[in-house]
Parts: structure tokens; sequence; C-alpha cells
């Protein structure tokens, strides 16, 4: 019996059996390409319900096992837990890339409202391609619930690099700039995040500030002032997201880094200020 | 891509193969018909002993005790004293067969007994001359019995699978074209280029790709079947598929 580490997956096996192939690949192969009928026909793998994106019967683990598979992807690692779901290092098989995977989890204790603000996440971000913001890659629904693949950023959170340690001024003033030009970008494109905070800022191997998180992300309509050309805002959603959420009184945000009128009655008037 | 099914519409519908799987047709023929699961039972038996071997091995029990119980226990299975009892884990033959074993295995104390008792029942071809070899070469010794157990079923399958896909592509006259590409079966390997062995091949780089897509989807396929051939329901084999993933990490 010879051993050896397989250089795809990292697991040990036994080049004298499976005719020197990796089991673990190969049973990954075979996961994958399972459904696949060679006339074109596609099977639904069912389990137990006929909707996959169903709450399954009893409270869900938050954690996989290495290896577990979500669509195209292979989960490695769990790298966070949020409140809407669990972040995943991952390997999308398709194009041997390392990616992020965010998965909010299916379940009963699991609210129509959170599969919304999951799903709003995905969108808000989806649209928005700038250097200094997180890219989301794709969507779907797995048998545990929804999903959605990003970029990986290597590197920790804003939160983690000033704990202990203050930045230099000229530092910070670097990541305020960048971070602000993001911001607008995202304001332009009529997206509002309403959680900017440290943790939500990532900071790359190679020192770059990137906003991450849009879990509380907000459309709001661009208009110009037919006057002056100038950009004016009106805060009136144009998806029905806050005023499903808000209507249960959920408080939407992070309380330390919450401006006044995100935490008033006066909330209807949040806008690009709020997340400046 | 054509209309999407449900595994189960599918499979109960149109695959007649899937209305006669193994396990299937044992746990619907029960206590009475037993004739008619007989041989249903004794493929099954066949296929997987060595994952019980290696369990009652790494149990503890010495080399001819764990054959003796081995066999003793294969022979009392396919007589169907387990297949009635209320054993838990029916759903799947890989649990039933491991809680029948430990049943049988609480009463090991009474060996010379089940000595005489072997007699004339029927037992399964069960090479006891290299289960011991093959266990000696177990990897990891810190694995459970059950994690080992598992281990090796997930093995066997994936072996049995390439075996059966080697074994069609050369009744096809595509022996040659198999022993190429079946490296991709793992994934694409960046020590085997598309180009060269289609320039090997003498196909197009393109042709080669839709090769290695349908040898893919072929295995896929087959190991479906094989895994459905030890689930009681259709909905049951993408939750086993998914769990033997997980038994692979080491």
């Amino acid at each position: 019996m010879f051993a050896t580490t397989c250089s795809k997956c990292g697991n040990k096996f036994d080049t004298e059996a499976l005719q020197g192939l990796c089991p673990h690949c190969l049973m990954r192969t075979a996961l994958k390409f399972a459904w696949e009928m060679p006339d074109g026909i596609e099977l639904q793998p069912r389990c137990k319900h006929e909707n996959p994106a169903q709450p399954l019967d009893g409270p869900q683990s938050s954690s996989f096992p290495k290896g577990y598979m979500v669509g195209d992807y292979e989960l490695l690692e769990l790298i966070g837990r949020g409140g809407m779901g669990v972040v995943y290092k991952a390997r999308q098989i398709s194009l041997n890339r390392i990616v992020a995977v965010k998965m909010l989890l299916a379940g009963e204790y699991t609210s129509p409202a959170l599969r919304q603000r999951f799903r709003a996440e995905a969108e808000a971000a989806a649209g928005l391609h700038h250097p200094n913001i997180v890219a989301i890659y794709e969507t779907g629904v797995s048998e545990r619930g929804l999903y959605f693949s990003m970029e990986l950023v290597e590197g920790q959170t804003l939160a983690e690099r000033v704990r202990g340690s203050p930045l230099s001024q000229s530092q910070a003033a670097r990541y305020v700039q960048k971070i602000a030009v993001a911001v607008h970008y995202a304001h332009q494109k009529g997206i509002l995040h309403r959680d900017i905070k440290p943790s939500n800022v990532l900071i790359s191997e190679i020192d770059e500030p990137r906003i991450t998180d849009f879990g509380l992300a907000k459309r709001f309509e661009v208009e110009s002032s037919p006057l002056t050309g100038a950009s004016t805002t009106s805060s009136s959603p144009l998806d029905s997201l806050s005023t499903e959420i808000t209507a249960t009184g959920q408080m939407l945000g992070s309380p330390n880094f919450l401006p006044p009128e995100q935490i008033s009655i006066r909330w209807g008037l949040a806008g690009p200020w709020s997340d400046v | 891509m054509g209309e999407a099914k449900s595994t189960s519409d599918i499979l109960r519908s149109g695959g007649q193969w899937f209305n006669t799987t193994h396990w299937s047709t044992v746990l619907a023929a029960g206590n009475h018909q037993l004739e008619r699961s007989a041989e249903a039972l004794e493929k099954l038996c066949r296929t997987y002993w060595y994952p019980l071997y290696a369990y009652v091995r790494r149990r503890g029990f010495e080399q001819h005790e764990a054959e003796d119980f081995t066999q003793e226990f294969f022979a009392r299975f396919l007589a169907g004293d387990y297949v009635t009892k209320a054993v838990p884990g029916k759903g799947r033959f890989r649990h039933y067969l491991l809680g029948a074993l430990n049943h049988f295995l609480s009463d090991a104390w009474d060996y010379e007994h089940r000595q005489k008792r072997i007699g004339n029942r029927q037992t399964i071809p069960i090479d006891m001359h290299t289960a011991d070899e093959r266990f000696q070469f177990e990897p990891c010794h810190d694995l459970s019995p059950d994690r080992l157990y598992e281990r090796r079923w997930v093995l066997i399958l994936l072996e049995q699978v390439l075996t059966r896909l080697g074994t069609e592509y050369e009744a096809g006259g595509k022996a040659r074209l198999f022993q190429e590409l079946k490296v991709f079966l793992t994934g694409d390997d960046e020590n085997a280029s598309y180009s060269e062995i289609a320039n090997k091949l003498k196909m197009s780089d393109g042709a080669l790709r839709v090769a290695v897509h349908r040898l893919r989807q072929r295995y896929g396929e087959l190991f479906r079947q094989e895994v459905a051939h030890t689930v009681s329901c259709p909905e049951d084999v993408i939750e086993e598929m998914r769990h033997f993933l997980t038994v692979l990490v080491t």
C-alpha cells in the first residue's frame, strides 16, 4: 500500500487502489454528475421534500463537513458567521477557483423575511463592480437553503486590524478615502449599505479595504434636479424589503454604528447621508 | 438542457431497475418470500462482506475469530435470521447490515456453540485467505470500527463502479480511451493535458472534452445506480452520496 496526498483535495489515499485515483475526488465527480442523464434530462435530487428550498424538518446544523457540496462549490472551511448565515471558503469546481460561499440555512427557524433579506443582499451587491467592494458571483438554492458565492478576500476585518494597535493617520486617511469612494459609487448605483462598520470592511493581503455584507442594503432612486443637474435622492424604497421587515419591529443595523435617523421614528428618512 | 424531473418521478416510473433494486427487493419480500429475495441478498452480501470483516477485526477480535464470526453471521443473515427482525436502519442496507452484525456480536461469547451451528447453511464465497492481508494494510489506525466500516464501504462502491465502467468501455471497443481518460474522473489534472491526449488518440480537442464529459456522466450515473441498490427509497440516494463524501475526508 502506497499512501500519497491528493494535490487537488489534500486527502491521503492508497495509490494501489482505485487504479491510482483519489477516492475523494472520484466521489466528488460521482456526486456532481450523478444527476445528469445522457439524454439531457436533469434529475432534481430531492431529499424527502418536493422543493429543495423548503425548510427541512427540525433544526439544522450550521456546520458542514469539509468536502460538502453546495451546487458547484465544495466547502473547505468555515470562515465566518453572521446573523443571516455562515460563510465558507470553497472551491468552485467548474472554474477550479477558490471563492467564499455564504449560506442561509433552510429550516423551520428561517423566516421568509430572513430569506428575502438574504436574496436582497446578493442582488444589491451583484450589481456593484468596484475594486473596493467585494464582488458577488452567483446565487443558488441547495438542499440546505439559499446561498451565494463571492470573491474571497484573504486578510482581516478593519475591526480586527485596529484592535490593540491604532492605525497611523495616513493609513486611516487612505482607508477612509477609498471606502468613501466605494460607498459613493454604490450610492450612484442607487444602493444604500446601511451597515457600514469596521467589521464589514475587509483589509486584503495587499492592504486594500473591501466593503462587504450588504445584508441591510436598500435601493433608492437617484434623481437629477431639472434646474442644476445635481443628484438628489428620494428614500421611497423600490423594494418592499424594509417595509416588511421593520413592520415586525425588528431593529436593523449594528447599534454602535447606527446614525440617528435609523434608530428613530425617522427611519424612513435614511439615505446616502446615513452611510456617511 | 431538457426538462427537469424529480429523481423519484423518473426512477419510479421508467426505471425498472430501481423497482427491483436489491435492498428494496429484500425489504419488500419480507419474511414470507425469502426465496425471492435470496438472490438479491446474496449479491449484496458478496459485495460488502469485507467492510464487516474489517469492522470485526477493528473491534478487537483476533483473525481466526473474525473469520468465523463473519462466516457465521452471513450464514444466519442469508437464512433470514435478521431480515425479519426489528433491527433499526432498514432504510439503508449499510446501516442494517452493521446493526445486524452488532446483534450477532453481542452473543459472541457463545463461540463454541456457533461453531457447531455453521453446518450446512448457505454461505457466501469470502476469501478469508486474503481478508486479513487486506486488513493489515488498513491505514489510519485511529479510525473507529464504525468509521473504518463506512470508509471501506464507500471504497468498495467506488471500485465496483470504476470496474463496471471500464468493462463497459472495453465491451464497446474503447478500452484504450478509458485508460487514457480515467484520470479525468477526478477532475482536470495539471499533469494531463487535453491536447496531448487528444493527439495521442488522434482526436480533436473538442471531441476529447466531450468524451471526458460523457465518461464522468456515465460514472455518476453508474454510481447512483449502485447506491440505489442499497437504499429503500430514491430520496435516500443523494443523502447517502453526500455522506460518503464526508466519510472519505482524511
